[in-house]
C-alpha cells in the first residue's frame, strides 16, 4: 500500500500532473458545453415552451395521427432547407422548436416502423426488424440446432423484450452520448492517458533508480503490483474526470437531466441496443465500461513502458497503436472479414462503448451466440491478464546494462 | 555473512567485461580498485543482482545466490555509480519510498531516517526537493538509502564521487563503524578512500582480478621499490615514457620525482616509504605487462 502511494505520487499526485489534469477537466467541460450548444440555441428560441409541451403531450407510444401531421411538416421543412447543408438545417430546427418537434417525431415514427419491418434496405446477412426476423426463423425451422437459428431466435427475443420504441424528451442524454464518440474517446481520453502513464517504468531508467529498485526486497514483484495499481487508478481517475467534465458541460447547456428513466433505446446512438435498461443505466454502464477499457489500455501502456527506455518512445508507440487501431475501424468489409478479431477487439475499439453496446452484434462462441459486449468483456479480462503477466515477467528479468 | 564469487564472467556482445573473476569476502571492508573500464561496476552490478553474469556463480554462505535471491536482497544495501532522484520527491519522501521498497517495518522507518539523516548531515534538508540538492548532498542521500535496512552486505560504487574532503572523511568513518560485523565492498579509483579502512583490496583490470590481499600487504610488497630522484623538466618529459611516476614536486629549478621501479632508477635515487597509490600503479603496470 505504501509503494502504491509513492507510485501515485510519481505518476499523478504532484503539481505538474495535477495542473495538467485540471486543464484537461476544463477542456472536457468546455467540450461538453460546445457539443450541447445546439440545445443552448433551442432553449433561447421563441416557441421553446411550446416544443416542451408538445414533447410532453406526445411522450409514449406512437400516435399515428400525430405522425401523419409531423411527417408532412418535416417534409416541408426539409424541402425548404434542401439547398443548405446539414449544419444549417440543424440550426434551422433549433431556431424553430415546433418544427424540430415534428421532425423528431417523424424520425421516431421511422424508428417504430423499422422496429417492426426492418430498414428500407435489408442486409440479408444480418436481418433486422421483428417481422423479418420471424420470417427468417420460419425458413430455418428445420435447422433449429444451427448457430444461425439460435442467433436469430436470440435477436427476436431481445427485440420483443425491448418492445416498440417510445417517444420521450432526452435532450441532455443525447448531448451526453457524444462523450462516447470515437474521436473524443481516442484523442482526449486515450492520448492523455498514454501521456500520463508513459513514464511509469521509464522514469526508473531516467532517474537511474532502476538499480536501487531492482536490488531491493520488493523491487521485483511488489513494485510491479504497486505500479499496475497506480496505472489502473490513474485510468479510472482520468476517465472519471472526462465524463464528469463532459456531464457538467452538457448540463450547463441543457439545464436538466430529464429522461434519465426512459428506456435505453431512447438514448441517442443506442437506439438499437440489446441492453434492457434505462437511459441513466446505460450512461452509468458506459462510464464503467470506458473505465474498464481505459484500465486495459493503461495496462498496455504500462507494459510498453516496462520494455522501453524513455517516455517519448512509449508515448510515440502508444500514439501509433491508437491511430492504427482507430483507422482499422474504417476498413472495408473484405478486410474486416479477414482480420475481424483485430478490428473488433483491439485496445481502441474496446474503449468505444458506443460501438460495442449500440447494436446487437453477436459472435459465434462454440455454436452459441455471444453478444459483442460479453465477448468484449472476456477479451478485456484476457488481455489484462496477459499484459499483467508479461509486465511481472519483464521486471523479474530486467537487468541494468 | 560469507560471499563467494566463483569464476564470474560477463560478455557484452563480443566484448568480455569480466573474465573468470573469483574471490571471497567476509566481514570487513573490501576495496575494489581498478582503472576506468576495468569491469568494477559490472562486477558490482552482478553482486547487487541487477545484472546477470554470463558465467560463474555467486554463493551466499555457500548457497547459490539465485536460490535465495529474495532473502539476499533483504540483506543488501547498494549505492550505484550514478544516481538521480524523482523530481517530485523530497529527501524525506525518497527515503520513505526506499524504506517501503526494502520492506522496513513501519515503526522503524522514521527513527532510522532521522538517525541516518544526522549521520549524513541532511537533517535540515530532508524536506527540500532532492533534485535541488548539490552533487555532494545527492551522494550523501544515496549513502543514506543504502544504509536504511541495516544491510549485512553493503556494496558501494564510487561512493565518494562529488564529496568534499571533509565529507569523504566523514563517509570513511561511517563505513568503518558500520563494517564491524558486516561486509562492505567499496569500488573506487580514489585510492585514499580505501587506504585507511579496507581490510583487503581487490585489484581488477581488463575484467580479471589481479591480486586480493590486505591493503598493508600491497604496500609492503613494494617496499624498496619506490624512489625519489631529481631531474630537469626536459629529462622528466623523456623519462616518464617508460617509467612509473607516482608524483612530481617542483623544487627550485629541478623536479623531485617519485618513481616506482624494481631496480634503482638512478645513482642518486633514494628509497621512499611506499603508499597504496604506489602499489596501485605498480600492480596495474605489472598486470598490463608494462616495464616496471
Amino acid at each position: 500500500m505504501k509503494l502504491f502511494k509513492y507510485e501515485m505520487k510519481k505518476l499523478v499526485w504532484h503539481k505538474n500532473r495535477i495542473i495538467l489534469l485540471a486543464v484537461m477537466f476544463v477542456i472536457f467541460t468546455l467540450l461538453g458545453l460546445w457539443t450541447s450548444s445546439g440545445t443552448f440555441e433551442l432553449r433561447g428560441s421563441d416557441g421553446y415552451s411550446e416544443y416542451i409541451n408538445l414533447v410532453q403531450q406526445y411522450s409514449g407510444t406512437l400516435d399515428s395521427e400525430q405522425l401523419q401531421e409531423s411527417n408532412e411538416i418535416a417534409e416541408q421543412a426539409k424541402a425548404k432547407q434542401r439547398q443548405g447543408d446539414n449544419d444549417s438545417f440543424i440550426l434551422y430546427l433549433n431556431q424553430n422548436p415546433v418544427v424540430k418537434f415534428h421532425y423528431d417525431y417523424a424520425n421516431f415514427g421511422k424508428r417504430v416502423y423499422e422496429y417492426w419491418n426492418g430498414p428500407e434496405y435489408q442486409d440479408e446477412s444480418d436481418i433486422k426488424g421483428v417481422y423479418p426476423l420471424q420470417d427468417k426463423l420460419k425458413t430455418l425451422e428445420n435447422r433449429q440446432d444451427s448457430y444461425e437459428y439460435k442467433y436469430y431466435q436470440k435477436r427476436l427475443e431481445t427485440e420483443l423484450s425491448q418492445g416498440e420504441p417510445i417517444f420521450t424528451y432526452t435532450q441532455f442524454w443525447n448531448n451526453f452520448a457524444s462523450a462516447f464518440d470515437i474521436s473524443r474517446v481516442v484523442f482526449l481520453l486515450l492520448m492523455t492517458l498514454a501521456f500520463v502513464i508513459a513514464p511509469v517504468f521509464t522514469q526508473e531508467i531516467k532517474t537511474d533508480m532502476n538499480s536501487i529498485v531492482l536490488c531491493s526486497f520488493k523491487g521485483r514483484s511488489e513494485i510491479v503490483t504497486a505500479k499496475l495499481l497506480s496505472v489502473c487508478s490513474t485510468a479510472v481517475i482520468l476517465t472519471a474526470l472526462y465524463f464528469s467534465g463532459y456531464f457538467i458541460g452538457a448540463f450547463i447547456a441543457t439545464g436538466n437531466i430529464v429522461g434519465f428513466n426512459a428506456p435505453a433505446r431512447c438514448f441517442a446512438t443506442f437506439e438499437g441496443t440489446a441492453m434492457d435498461t434505462t437511459v441513466v443505466g446505460m450512461a452509468i454502464l458506459g462510464v464503467l465500461w470506458t473505465m474498464l477499457a481505459a484500465v486495459v489500455f493503461g495496462l498496455l501502456i504500462c507494459l510498453i513502458s516496462a520494455y522501453a527506455k524513455n517516455q517519448t518512445s512509449v508515448f510515440g508507440l502508444s500514439v501509433v497503436f491508437i491511430l492504427t487501431f482507430s483507422m482499422m475501424g474504417f476498413s472495408p468489409d473484405y478486410i474486416h472479414a479477414t482480420i475481424w478479431p483485430l478490428i473488433d477487439f483491439n485496445f481502441v475499439t474496446l474503449s468505444l462503448f458506443g460501438i460495442i453496446f449500440s447494436g446487437s452484434t453477436m459472435y459465434n462462441f462454440f455454436g452459441m451466440p455471444l453478444s459483442y459486449g460479453m465477448s468484449a468483456f472476456v477479451v478485456c479480462i484476457v488481455l489484462s491478464l496477459v499484459v499483467v503477466f508479461l509486465t511481472y515477467l519483464v521486471q523479474k528479468r530486467r537487468q541494468v546494462v | 555473512m560469507k560471499l563467494t564469487i566463483q569464476n564470474i564472467s560477463k560478455n557484452y556482445g563480443k566484448k568480455r567485461a569480466l573474465n573468470g573473476v573469483s574471490f571471497e569476502m567476509e566481514n570487513g571492508v573490501y576495496g575494489l580498485l581498478g582503472p576506468n573500464g576495468a569491469g568494477k561496476s559490472t562486477l558490482i552490478r552482478i553482486l547487487a543482482g541487477v545484472t546477470k553474469a554470463s558465467g560463474g556463480e555467486v554463493l551466499v554462505n555457500g548457497k547459490n545466490k539465485k536460490s535465495c535471491d529474495r532473502e539476499f536482497r533483504a540483506t543488501l544495501g547498494y549505492l550505484p555509480q550514478s544516481l538521480d532522484f524523482y523530481p517530485e520527491f523530497s529527501g524525506l519522501d525518497y527515503l520513505r519510498f526506499v524504506a517501503a521498497l526494502k520492506g522496513i517495518k513501519n515503526d522503524e522507518v522514521e527513527p532510522k531516517i532521522k538517525k541516518l539523516a544526522e549521520q549524513v548531515r541532511l537533517t535540515h534538508d530532508l524536506h527540500r526537493k532532492c533534485v535541488n540538492y548539490s552533487g555532494g548532498m545527492k551522494r550523501r542521500l544515496g549513502i543514506a538509502q543504502a544504509l536504511l535496512n541495516d544491510p549485512e552486505i553493503l556494496i558501494l560504487d564510487e561512493p565518494t564521487a562529488g564529496l568534499d574532503p571533509h565529507e569523504r572523511i566523514k563517509f570513511r568513518n561511517l563505513v568503518s563503524i558500520f563494517s564491524r560485523d558486516r561486509t562492505v565492498l567499496l569500488s573506487t579509483h580514489i585510492v585514499s578512500d580505501i587506504d585507511c579502512i579496507a581490510k583487503e583490496t581487490v585489484m581488477i583490470k581488463d575484467g580479471r582480478v589481479g591480486r586480493m590481499e590486505s591493503t598493508q600487504s600491497f604496500v609492503d610488497a613494494i617496499g624498496g621499490k619506490v624512489w625519489l630522484m631529481k631531474m630537469t623538466v626536459d629529462e622528466l618529459v623523456e623519462y616518464q615514457n617508460d617509467h612509473i611516476i607516482s608524483n612530481v614536486i617542483p623544487t627550485g629549478d629541478k623536479m623531485e620525482v617519485r618513481v616506482v621501479s624494481d631496480a634503482k632508477p638512478a645513482a642518486d635515487a633514494v628509497v621512499a616509504m611506499p603508499t597504496l597509490e604506489d602499489a596501485y600503479l605498480y600492480e596495474f603496470n605489472a598486470m598490463a605487462g608494462d616495464v616496471v
